[in-house]
């Protein structure tokens, strides 16, 4: 035990670490903020959707040589996220037909790209590195942490600003609208927080697993809290708690950084079912 | 409140389930491999003594880094460090084990030696190229390629063709 831990005091002098736990808190603390909005407005899948354009955007930017890739993922995760949350009330073509068809294309795309277009000598391995992480969160350089730090603050400032607002939308958009909140404004700026967020949390664990960023907190804070501001909180405080845990227990036992934080993510929703009927109970 | 302390259970119980998780990486060197043979090119930066770095402060301060003892994230987070800011690793010792590469140069009978870690998930490698320092001719005094190795040397580099590179100067390969 006092080996683990002197191990882990080791790993902790190292600047890249504590550059990974600090960006790492601060997405598992945007993306559980928001979280907790998508579900209840059905919109969980959104998550992996805009991820997958992430992804196609990121293989864009590769086969273009560019090294800031955000100049280009950025602008097309916002613009696929506004996209999305307004087909959700086109006729024409449903919300989860949408969600599906842009995740599937620019999965499909991006791969494409990458293989007929791209220069690098280990494209597996890139592929897999953007799908899955890898160690990505310990590779950060300072500029990317500042501009994760700066984004990350912008989404917490948005939600912190607009709290009323988004509460009354997430439970009755028409509701809203009819009592005179600009809900497709709210929508729109939830849209672009979303991406943002989904856009940072690819460091973190990945295009295919930040799902479970979104998702996890949010539906475990349910199990055992049913008001909004309640599980608001609490999963904040799981998200974080299992970030920080998984990435801990990744760089200490050697295991893979996304699907570390992932497990812990569904040992902590476990836990919380238990909890939650437990309380039921008594 | 009682909800409030349901939620607290489950918290306490991942971090102490975290707590349990550990992990022995530390390589088992085997039988060392053959001697003689290559010219260590035209090495910069200062040469530390690599048996008196190990006996010094370790981690990211001081001079010695001994990547066989790390966990195989950290191993492939830190060569990504090295690649990203070499610079800051002139002068210090590295000990690192992986499987050994190399690769035939454009001049007749040049060849590059690297020792190639892989992350975690097993997507991703990085190489660090090594000099052999004294005599020793390719391929009868180096292992297989592939072979597992364990090395350790001071970090330097040498210009070619205009280019900066980086190696770390060995005087012993270790292969399992």
């Amino acid at each position: 035990m006092m080996e683990v831990a002197d191990k882990l005091f080791l790993y902790l002098e190292y600047p890249f670490v504590r550059y990974a736990l600090i960006v790492g808190v601060l997405i598992a603390l945007c993306s559980s903020l928001l979280g907790v909005t998508l579900v209840l407005k059905r919109f969980s899948l959104i998550g992996s959707g805009l991820s997958h354009v992430a992804f196609g955007a990121t293989a864009v930017a590769a086969a273009m040589s560019l090294t800031n890739n955000y100049v280009l993922v950025l602008p097309v995760t916002i613009a696929c996220a506004v996209l999305l949350l307004r087909t959700g009330q086109n006729t024409k073509i449903k919300g989860d037909a949408a969600v599906a068809m842009i995740s599937v294309g620019a999965l499909a795309i991006g791969y494409l790209i990458m293989n007929v277009f791209s220069e690098s000598a280990n494209l597996s391995g890139d592929v897999c590195a953007t799908l899955f992480g890898s160690t990505s969160i310990l590779t950060l350089t300072v500029a990317e942490v500042w501009l994760s730090v700066a984004l990350s603050i912008l989404v917490i400032a948005v939600f912190l600003l607009f709290y009323h607002k988004i509460f009354a939308v997430t439970f009755d958009e028409d509701f809203s609208t009819a009592t005179g909140v600009r809900a497709q404004v709210y929508n729109l700026v939830f849209a672009v927080a979303i991406a943002v967020i989904i856009v940072l949390a690819m460091n973190l664990v990945g295009a295919l697993l930040i799902s479970a960023l979104v998702i996890f907190p949010a539906l475990s804070a349910m199990r055992v809290f049913k008001s909004f501001r309640a599980v608001t909180v609490c999963s904040v405080v799981v998200s974080v708690v299992c970030a920080v845990l998984g990435l801990l227990v990744s760089i200490v036992a050697g295991t893979p950084v996304g699907s570390t934080i992932v497990a812990v993510d569904i040992g902590g929703f476990a836990l919380f079912s238990v909890a939650g009927l437990i309380a039921r109970r008594l | 409140m009682k909800r409030y302390l349901f939620a607290l259970i489950p918290l306490c119980l991942m971090c102490a389930l975290a707590a349990g998780c550990s992990d022995d990486n530390a390589a088992t060197p085997a039988a060392p491999a053959a001697e003689d043979g290559q010219e260590a090119g035209d090495p910069q930066g200062e040469q530390s003594d690599p048996q008196a770095a190990q006996d010094g402060p370790q981690g990211p301060a001081g001079d010695y880094i001994d990547l066989t003892k790390m966990s195989s994230t950290m191993v492939y987070a830190e060569v990504s460090n090295i690649m990203a800011n070499p610079d800051d690793y002139i002068g210090k010792t590295v000990r690192m084990s992986g499987l050994y590469y190399v690769e035939a140069g454009a001049e007749p009978g040049k060849n590059y030696h690297y020792v190639v870690i892989e992350d975690a998930a097993a997507c991703c490698r990085q190489g660090l190229e090594f000099i052999w320092n004294g005599d020793h001719a390719y391929p009868k005094d180096y292992p297989k390629e592939q072979a597992r190795i364990e090395i350790v040397g001071v970090f330097g580099s040498y210009d070619e063709l205009g280019q900066t590179y980086y190696y770390v100067a060995v005087d012993d390969i270790v292969s399992e």
